[in-house]
C-alpha cells in the first residue's frame, strides 16, 4: 500500500515538475505562423493564455494575431495585458493605438498615444500617429501642434505636410493651408520618389481648392494640368468629371472619360462613368459597345463585367438581355451567390416567366426563397399564399422596402386595409431611414391613399408633401393633394396642388375638372358649370377631353341640351372623325334619349378607331345601352369594355355595379371580387360586393366585413355615392340582427342624402357630408 | 445469462432496438440544445447573507445596461413570449424589482441620473450638447479608488466620452467591427447599426481572459440591439411588425448575455460577481400614439427592469413589489459590497426593502419617483420645454410644459390610458405641488459642461434613429 502511494506521489511530483518546466510555445506558435498554420497558431496561442493569462509576449503575439484577422476591438484586451510589463509595454501600446485606429476610435487612440509619447517623447513617429489620431479625433488644432513639432524636428517629413495640410483645412485657415499646399506640390510633384497615384492625388486636390477658394478659371486650368499629367488617374478624372458638371460642359465629360479609357482600358471606375455618360447622352448602343468590350478584353472572362451589363439592360428595362448577361456572369462563379439568385429570379418574373423564377428561387436559402415565392404567388394571383411567403422572408429580412411593397399589395388584394397600410408604412420608413435607398417607391403615396380614404386628411397631406419631394411630378400624387387638401379645408394648398397639376404636360384639363367637380359637390350644376366656362377649354386638345366632356354633362344636367349638342357638333364640323368627339356627342345625344342616333355614332367610333382606346368606346356604348333600357346588350357592352382595358377600374366598378344593379348577383360577386383584387382602392368595389353577397344570402360575416370596409374608406368617394355604403351596411346589420347598429347606420345615411338634398338645393350652406369629412366622420 | 444474451442477440438484430437508441440520442440531443448546460456553479445562500457580501474582498461587478428595455417585454416581468430566457433563469435565483423606473426616457439624461443617483433636475443633464463635468463624481471613480479595475463597454453614443460618462474607467470602448456578419443585416428600419452586441460581448470575454484572477473588477455593459432591433436569422421568430422585431432583438440581446454568463460561470467567476441588469428607458409602441422613447414619459418609456444576482443562488427567486428608481441602484450596491458612495444622493439603498420583502412584510411607502425629460433636448436653439412625471402611492401625474396636468390610477389603469385628474382634483393639486417641489428645490451641485458635436458624432447619433438639429 504504501509503495503504491509512493509510486503515486512520484508520479504526480514528475508531472508538477513536467508542468513547471514546460517549454515556451513562443517558438512553436511562431514556427507554426511561418509555416502559414495561422488558424493553428492561433488557437495554440488561445489555449496557452487559457492556461497563462501572464505571459506578455504571447499576448502581444495573440493580439497580432487578432489585428492581423481586423478584429481590432478584441485586441485591445491581450495587448492592456501585455503593456502591464515595461518590457513589452511600448510595443503594446503601438499596436493598441493602431488596432483603435483601425477601429476609427481617435479618442481611444489619442489616449494610448499620451502615454507612448510620455514613455519615449524622442520618437517623432509616434508624435506623427498621435497628429493622425487627433485628426480621427476631429481635433484639428491639437493635430497641428503634433505635426509642428514633428516639422520643427524632421522639416522634410512629408507625410507629416500633409497631415499639417489636412489639420489646416480643417481649421479653415485658408492661406496657410495654400501655403502649405504650394510647399507640398514643389515637393512631390516632381519627385521620382513619390508614387504617382499620391501626385496625382495631391493634384487633384489642389484644383479642388482653388475652385473652393472661389476660383473656378483657375481650378479648370489646374484640372487640365492635372489631366495632361495623370490622364488615366481615376481622382483626377473625377475631380475633372466633377468640374465640367458643375460647368454644365457635358461634352467636356465625354471627351475626358473617353481619352481615359482609351489610354488605359483596365479602368474599371472611369468605364462606368463612361457608360453612364453614354446613357444619359442617349447613345445607348456606344454604352452597350463599350461594356461588352470589357467582357471582351477579359480572358477568361470576368463576372463583374457581366454583372455590369446585366446592369445596365435592368436599367434599360431590357429584360430578356439582363437575364442572358446574369447568367453569363453566374456561370463564371464556383457557386451562385443568394444576390445572383435573386436578381435572377426578379427578372424572370419581369418577363413573366414564373416557372423559371420559381427553379431558381429553389436554390435559394430560407427568406431569400420565400420572399421570391412570395413576389411569384403575388404574380399567379394568390395574394394569401404570397402574404404567408413575404412574411416568412420579412422575419429575417425586415428592412426590405420591396418585400413590404408587395406584403402591402397582398394585404390589400385580400381586403385587410389595415395591414397594408401597416406594410406601406413600414416600407415608407425603411425608405426615408439613415440608411434610405437612393431609389425610392411610391410608399409614401400608397399611405397617403389609405389615410385619404380612411379620412385621415392630415396624415395623408403629411405623407403626400413628403411624396412630392421626391416625385414633384406625380400627377396622381398632385390631384390626391389637391382633392384632400380641399376636403381638410386647406383651400391655398388645394390650389397649390392644382397649380402644380396644371401646369405638368397633358394635365391642364384634369386640374380644371378637378375644380369644377368641387364647385358640382359644393354648389351644384350651375356654379360648377360657370366655373368651367371660365377656363379656356381648348377641345381639340386630349388634355382637355375630360373638361369638355364635363361641360357637355353640366349642360345636359341643366337642361341644355341643344346648347351641348351645338357645342359637340361644332367641334365635329373642324373634325368630324374624331373619334371621342363621337362618343361625346352620343353621350349628349342618350342625354335626350335620342338612342338610336347615339347608337350610329358609337358604331362610327368603333370603325374610326383602332384598339388602343376601344375600351372607353365600349363603356360609352354599355352606357347608352344602358340608358335605353337594353340591359341584356348593356352588359355585354361592359364585359368587352373590361376586357379591352384592365387596367381601367372605373370601367371594371361600372360593369359590376350594372350587374348587381341588373339583380345578376352571382355575377356582380364574380365581377366585384375580380375589381378589388385588381384595384383594393376602389373602396365602392367593397361596398358592391358587400351587396352581392347579402342579395344571395351567403355568408353574412362576410357582407359584413366588406360592407364595414366600405364605410370606413370612404374619404374619397363623391358625395353623391357617401350614402349608399351605410345603406348596405344598415342592411347587413339588420340580417345580422344588430338593430340598433342598423338603425345608426341607416340614420346616418338618411343625414347624408338630406344634407346632400339640401346643398344641392342651396339651402345648406355649409359642405354637404364628403366634402368636409369632419361631420362626415361624426356622424359615421 | 443465457437470457440476456439470448436478449441481446435479439436485439440487435431488431431495427426496433436500433430506433430506440437513436430516439434517445436525438432525445438527448434535443434536451441538450434546449436546457443549458448548468455552467452556474455558484452554491446556495439565504437573503440572510446579503450582509456578508460587505466583507469579501474578491466580489466583481458586472453591470449589463440593456438600453431600450421595457420590462413589460421580458419573460421575468411577464411577458407571454420567451423573448428572454437566459435572463429568466438568472432571475430565477435572484432579486428582481418590479416596479422599476428611469428618471428619463432619454439615454443621457437617464444614465445621468442613474450614475450620480440624482434625480435630472440636479443633474443638469439635459440638452443634446450637455455633458457630465469633472466634478460629478460617477460610480466607476469610487470603484477605481477602492482597486476595481473599471472597464465600460458601451456602444450607445449618448454615453460617449465626450459627454464625461468615461470617469473613473480604465478602459472604456466601443468595441466597432470591420465589417458585419453576413446573417446580421437585420435592423431597426429607421437606423444604422456598426457591430452589434455579439462584439460587446466578445469583448467582455476577452476582458475576462485577460484579466488578472487576483484583481476585483468593475465591468459596465452597455447593449445596443435591443434599441436598433437587430437580430440575426435564428433569433427573428416573432413576426413581421415593428413590435415584433423589438422581441427579436430582446431574444438576440437575451442570447448574446448568455453567452456571457456562461463564460462568467464556466470561469467560476459567478460565484465571485455580482450581476446587474437594467435599463436606460423603455420604448413607446403607439400606447400614446407615439413611437420609440425621449417624447414623453409613460410607463412604456419609463417603466424598466432591474435585476440583481447575487454571487449565491438563492432558492426562489425573490420579487421586490415596492417602487423603486434608477437613483437607487448604485447606493444599493455601494451598500451591498461595503463601498462608501457619494453622501448626498437622491437615490437610497434598497437593502432593507430588500430584506422586508424577503420577510413577507409590507415596505412602507417609498418616497416619490421623479423622472424628467426636456422636449427640445435635440435641439439646440429651442427654449428649454421639461416636462415631468411623478409617482406615489399608485398614482401618476404628467406635467407639461403648459402646466397641463394628466393623471393615473396604476393600480386600476397601469397602461395609463384615462386620465382621471378632472374628477380628482385635489389628488392632481397635490401631485402638481409635489412637481413644483421637486423642481424648486433641486441644486445642481456643478455646472454641466457643454460640449460641441462635430459632424461625425452629430452622425453617429442620427444613425441611431434619433432626429438631432
Amino acid at each position: 500500500m504504501i509503495r503504491r502511494l509512493t509510486a503515486w506521489g512520484a508520479l504526480v511530483v514528475a508531472g508538477w515538475s513536467l508542468a513547471c518546466s514546460a517549454p515556451d510555445p513562443a517558438p512553436e506558435i511562431r514556427g507554426l505562423l511561418a509555416q502559414g498554420q495561422l488558424t493553428e497558431a492561433y488557437d495554440r496561442v488561445r489555449e496557452e493564455l487559457d492556461r497563462d493569462p501572464g505571459q506578455p509576449e504571447l499576448q502581444l503575439l495573440y493580439a497580432r494575431m487578432l489585428v492581423g484577422r481586423r478584429e481590432f476591438y478584441l485586441a485591445e484586451w491581450p495587448l492592456r495585458k501585455a503593456a502591464q510589463d515595461p518590457e513589452y509595454e511600448s510595443a503594446a501600446l503601438l499596436v493598441l493605438a493602431q488596432a483603435q485606429m483601425g477601429s476609427m476610435n481617435g479618442p481611444g487612440a489619442v489616449e494610448v498615444l499620451n502615454r507612448l509619447v510620455e514613455l519615449e517623447p524622442d520618437r517623432i513617429d509616434l508624435l506623427e500617429l498621435r497628429a493622425k489620431a487627433h485628426l480621427l479625433s476631429v481635433d484639428p488644432e491639437s493635430a497641428l501642434a503634433d505635426t509642428e513639432t514633428v516639422l520643427e524636428r524632421e522639416p522634410d517629413r512629408a507625410s507629416a505636410r500633409a497631415d499639417r495640410l489636412h489639420a489646416l483645412l480643417l481649421l479653415e485657415r485658408g492661406e496657410e493651408a495654400e501655403a502649405a499646399l504650394e510647399q507640398i506640390l514643389d515637393e512631390v510633384m516632381d519627385n521620382p520618389d513619390v508614387d504617382e497615384k499620391v501626385q496625382a492625388q495631391i493634384c487633384a486636390v489642389h484644383s479642388r481648392f482653388t475652385l473652393e477658394k472661389g476660383d473656378p478659371e483657375g481650378a479648370a486650368v489646374l484640372v487640365e494640368e492635372c489631366l495632361e499629367k495623370f490622364p488615366t488617374q481615376v481622382l483626377v478624372v473625377n475631380e475633372a468629371v466633377r468640374m465640367y458638371r458643375g460647368k454644365g460642359q457635358y461634352g467636356r465629360i465625354g471627351e475626358v472619360l473617353e481619352e481615359a479609357l482609351e489610354r488605359d482600358a483596365d479602368q474599371d471606375e472611369i468605364r462606368m462613368s463612361y457608360v453612364e455618360y453614354l446613357r444619359a447622352k442617349g447613345d445607348r448602343e456606344t454604352a452597350e459597345l463599350v461594356l461588352r468590350e470589357s467582357i471582351e478584353r477579359h480572358d477568361p472572362h470576368r463576372v463583374q463585367d457581366w454583372l455590369n451589363l446585366y446592369e445596365y439592360f435592368w436599367q434599360e428595362e431590357e429584360y430578356s438581355q439582363a437575364i442572358e448577361a446574369l447568367r453569363a456572369g453566374i456561370a463564371l462563379r464556383d457557386e451562385p451567390l443568394p444576390v445572383d439568385l435573386l436578381m435572377l429570379a426578379d427578372a424572370y418574373v419581369e418577363v413573366g416567366n414564373l416557372d423559371a423564377a420559381e427553379e431558381v428561387a429553389q436554390g435559394l436559402a430560407d427568406g431569400y426563397r420565400n420572399m421570391v415565392l412570395g413576389r411569384l404567388s403575388l404574380e399567379r394571383g394568390d395574394p394569401a399564399r404570397a402574404r404567408v411567403e413575404l412574411e416568412a422572408g420579412i422575419r429575417i429580412w425586415p428592412n426590405n422596402a420591396t418585400a413590404r411593397l408587395l406584403m402591402a399589395q397582398a394585404a390589400a388584394q385580400l381586403g385587410d386595409m389595415e395591414d397594408a397600410l401597416t406594410q406601406y408604412t413600414e416600407a415608407y420608413r425603411i425608405e426615408y431611414g439613415p440608411q434610405n435607398p437612393p431609389e425610392k417607391t411610391d410608399s409614401a403615396f400608397q399611405v397617403a391613399r389609405i389615410q385619404a380614404a380612411a379620412g385621415a386628411y392630415e396624415g395623408a397631406l403629411d405623407f403626400l408633401t413628403r411624396h412630392l419631394i421626391d416625385f414633384p411630378r406625380n400627377p396622381d400624387a398632385l390631384e390626391l393633394y389637391a382633392v384632400v387638401a380641399q376636403r381638410s379645408g386647406h383651400g391655398e394648398k388645394s390650389a397649390w396642388g392644382l397649380e402644380q397639376l396644371s401646369n405638368l404636360p397633358q394635365q391642364s384639363g384634369r386640374a380644371m375638372v378637378l375644380q369644377a367637380q368641387v364647385f358640382e359637390w359644393v354648389e351644384g350644376d350651375e356654379k360648377a358649370l360657370e366655373q368651367l366656362e371660365r377656363f379656356k377649354i381648348d377641345w381639340t386638345r386630349e388634355s382637355h377631353r375630360q373638361a369638355f366632356d364635363m361641360r357637355l354633362r353640366l349642360l345636359s344636367a341643366l337642361g341644355r341640351n341643344e346648347e351641348a349638342l351645338a357645342a359637340v357638333q361644332r367641334a365635329r364640323t373642324v373634325r368630324p372623325n374624331a373619334p371621342h368627339l363621337m362618343v361625346s356627342e352620343a353621350r349628349v345625344l342618350s342625354a335626350a334619349g335620342q338612342f338610336e342616333e347615339a347608337r350610329q355614332l358609337i358604331a362610327g367610333a368603333l370603325d374610326s378607331q383602332g384598339d388602343q382606346k376601344a375600351a372607353e368606346v365600349l363603356l360609352a356604348a354599355a352606357e347608352i345601352e344602358a340608358a335605353a333600357g337594353e340591359t341584356a346588350a348593356a352588359l355585354t357592352l361592359f364585359d368587352q369594355a373590361v376586357a379591352a382595358d384592365e387596367g381601367d377600374s372605373e370601367a371594371a366598378y361600372r360593369a359590376a355595379r350594372a350587374y348587381s344593379d341588373a339583380g345578376r348577383y352571382p355575377e356582380a360577386e364574380t365581377r366585384f371580387r375580380a375589381l378589388l383584387r385588381k384595384h383594393p382602392f376602389e373602396f365602392r368595389g367593397a361596398t358592391g360586393l358587400a351587396e352581392a353577397l347579402l342579395r344571395q344570402e351567403k355568408d353574412l360575416g362576410e357582407s359584413s366585413k366588406w360592407a364595414i370596409q366600405g364605410v370606413a374608406y370612404r374619404g374619397l368617394l363623391s358625395p353623391y355615392d357617401i350614402a349608399r355604403p351605410f345603406e348596405i351596411l344598415a342592411e347587413v346589420q339588420f340580417a345580422q340582427g344588430a338593430t340598433e347598429d342598423a338603425e345608426a347606420s341607416r340614420a346616418a345615411a338618411a343625414r347624408i342624402s338630406k344634407a346632400l338634398s339640401e346643398q344641392r338645393q342651396g339651402r345648406r350652406t355649409e359642405p354637404a357630408p364628403g366634402v368636409a369629412p369632419a361631420t362626415d366622420r361624426e356622424e359615421g | 445469462m443465457a437470457d440476456t444474451g439470448g436478449f441481446l442477440a435479439r436485439a440487435l438484430e431488431s431495427r426496433w432496438f436500433y430506433g430506440l437508441i437513436a430516439v434517445v440520442l436525438v432525445g438527448l440531443f434535443v434536451v441538450s440544445q434546449l436546457r443549458p448546460a448548468d455552467f452556474d456553479g455558484r452554491p446556495y445562500g439565504e437573503i440572510e447573507d446579503l450582509s456578508t457580501l460587505a466583507e469579501r474582498d474578491d466580489l466583481n461587478v458586472l453591470f449589463i445596461l440593456i438600453d431600450t428595455m421595457r420590462a413589460d417585454r421580458m419573460g421575468l416581468y411577464g411577458y407571454e413570449r420567451d423573448v428572454s430566457p437566459h435572463l429568466d433563469r438568472l432571475a430565477s435565483t435572484g432579486i428582481r424589482f418590479s416596479q422599476h423606473q428611469s428618471q428619463s426616457s432619454w439615454t443621457k439624461a437617464s444614465m445621468a441620473s442613474m450614475w450620480t443617483g440624482l434625480n435630472p433636475a440636479r443633474t443638469g443633464i439635459s440638452r443634446y450638447m450637455h455633458s457630465l463635468p469633472e466634478s460629478a463624481e460617477l460610480p466607476s471613480e469610487t470603484l477605481k479608488d477602492a482597486g476595481f479595475v473599471t472597464i465600460g463597454l458601451w456602444r450607445n453614443g449618448w454615453v460617449a466620452p465626450n459627454f464625461g460618462f468615461d470617469q473613473g474607467f480604465d478602459a472604456y470602448s466601443r468595441p466597432v467591427p470591420v465589417g458585419l456578419p453576413g446573417q446580421l443585416r437585420r435592423e431597426h428600419p429607421a437606423a444604422t447599426i456598426s457591430g452589434s452586441d455579439a462584439n460587446l460581448v466578445e469583448s467582455a470575454i476577452e476582458f475576462l481572459r485577460t484579466v488578472d484572477p487576483n484583481d476585483r473588477w468593475f465591468l459596465y455593459l452597455h447593449t445596443m440591439d435591443v434599441h436598433q432591433y437587430v437580430s440575426d436569422e435564428t433569433s427573428a421568430i416573432f413576426g413581421t411588425t415593428y413590435s415584433d422585431f423589438y422581441d427579436n432583438a430582446i431574444h438576440w440581446t437575451d442570447r448574446n448575455l448568455g453567452r456571457l454568463l456562461r463564460e462568467l460561470g464556466e470561469r467560476g467567476m459567478l460565484e465571485r460577481t455580482l450581476v446587474v441588469v437594467t435599463s436606460d428607458h423603455g420604448e413607446a409602441f403607439k400606447e400614446h400614439g407615439r413611437e420609440g422613447h425621449a417624447r414623453d414619459l409613460y410607463g412604456e418609456v419609463t417603466e424598466i427592469p432591474l435585476l440583481v444576482s447575487l454571487p449565491f443562488k438563492l432558492k426562489e427567486g425573490l420579487e421586490v413589489a415596492a417602487p423603486t428608481s434608477n437613483i437607487d441602484v448604485w447606493p444599493t450596491l455601494f451598500d451591498l459590497i461595503g463601498i462608501e458612495g457619494p453622501a448626498d444622493a437622491d437615490g437610497r439603498s434598497l437593502v432593507t426593502l430588500i430584506e422586508q420583502s424577503a420577510r413577507g412584510e409590507v415596505p412602507p411607502p417609498g418616497p416619490p419617483q421623479f423622472a424628467q425629460l426636456d422636449r427640445g433636448w435635440g435641439r439646440p436653439e429651442q427654449d428649454s420645454e421639461p416636462i415631468f412625471s411623478v409617482t406615489e402611492n399608485g398614482y401618476r401625474a404628467h406635467l407639461d410644459p403648459k402646466g397641463a396636468l394628466e393623471l393615473y390610477d396604476l393600480e386600476r389603469d397601469p397602461r395609463e390610458q384615462e386620465d382621471i385628474s378632472e374628477t380628482n382634483p385635489e389628488l392632481g393639486a397635490v401631485l402638481r405641488s409635489r412637481i413644483e417641489e421637486y423642481e424648486a428645490s433641486s441644486q445642481i451641485p456643478w455646472v454641466a459642461d457643454e460640449v460641441e458635436l462635430d459632424g461625425l458624432m452629430l452622425h453617429q447619433l442620427k444613425a441611431l434613429g434619433y432626429h438631432l438639429e
